[in-house]
């Protein structure tokens, strides 16, 4: 087979709730598969885990305070379209799922779907350790409030990493 | 294409952007801002994906918005339209990028990009009055 493939995995930290710890996901995977033509399977103990930590990000999508504020023109209009966007999300969900089922592989509408209202339908999502909100959530909390742009785009951008599915989390920061 | 991978960096761009380019204090996130954050978004997604327009991808309706919205004088609703075109476009063309590139163009020719749509429902929504 010509090429290679690196996988990266996130496991998790050790003060970080999470339904298994990053020792167990390793045993995991190293564990002896049956599946009919899984033969391959590690055969030495993995690796001891070492947690390194990152220097601070200078992406402003992480960081704390700022100090600067953008305001808004209209804030009830824009707050609105911001609710409104999210619902028509959720409504197009179903045509969006069906599109995505011919071409794709199904997920885009629900995926998109989970970003703006954190609903999400699946197996996973009930192990997690809490309920990850979505935009709209993160707007009828209060987080969203018009007064600074780049706080609210901020904390969209932070739902999205939340609720989103798949590669979203692995390239923030 | 994945959708929410593009979702994630073009919103943490979008804020990069926003506080990048804003030059004092109190300013306001009006139409002489966004497009030059949305450009610069866009750029910075552009370095993560190889896909550009025409792609059968969310690009389409994404940088034809943005790129509308560099005109002096066009509206948010002639940006909405502009992509909206490109989300028609994506019925016919061929995937060059994302899931849809692997499957038979046969099977979803006249078929828009689900992902492209996902785009323009999100554009519309934001700016066109509901009725």
């Amino acid at each position: 087979m010509p090429g290679f493939s690196i996988t990266l995995l996130l496991l998790p930290r050790p003060d970080e709730a999470a339904p298994y710890d990053a020792t167990q996901i390793l045993c995991f995977l190293d564990d002896v598969p049956d599946a009919p033509g899984w033969k391959w399977a590690r055969s030495v103990p993995p690796d001891e885990v070492t947690f390194v930590s990152l220097p601070p990000s200078s992406n402003i999508a992480a960081s704390g305070q700022l100090d600067r504020v953008f305001g808004t023109q209209n804030r009830e209009g824009y707050l609105e379209a911001i609710r409104r966007a999210c619902e028509a999300v959720s409504k197009a969900e179903p045509e969006l799922t069906r599109m995505d089922r011919i071409a794709g592989d199904g997920d885009c509408g629900l995926t998109l779907m989970s970003g703006a209202t954190s609903k999400r339908l699946g197996l996973f999502r009930e192990t997690r350790a809490e309920v990850k909100k979505g935009i709209l959530k993160r707007l009828e909390q209060g987080d969203i409030t018009g007064e600074d742009v780049i706080q609210d785009v901020r904390v969209i951008s932070e739902a999205i990493n939340d609720a989103m599915d798949g590669t979203s989390g692995a390239l923030y920061s | 294409m994945l959708i929410g991978f593009v979702c994630s960096i073009f919103f943490s761009s979008l804020a990069q952007g926003l506080y990048e380019k804003c030059p004092e204090n109190n300013e306001l996130a009006d139409r002489a801002v966004w497009p030059i954050v949305l450009k610069s978004a866009l750029v910075k997604l552009y370095t993560y994906t190889l896909a550009r327009p025409p792609s059968r991808t969310l690009v389409d309706p994404l940088d034809a918005f943005v790129s509308t919205l560099q005109q002096d004088g066009a509206s948010y609703q002639d940006a909405v339209q502009k992509a909206g075109e490109a989300v028609e476009a994506t019925k016919y063309l061929t995937a060059k990028s994302g899931r849809a590139a692997y499957v038979d163009a046969e099977t979803f020719k006249g078929v828009a990009d689900p992902g492209a749509m996902g785009i323009q429902v999100i554009l519309e929504a934001l700016f066109l009055r509901v009725v």
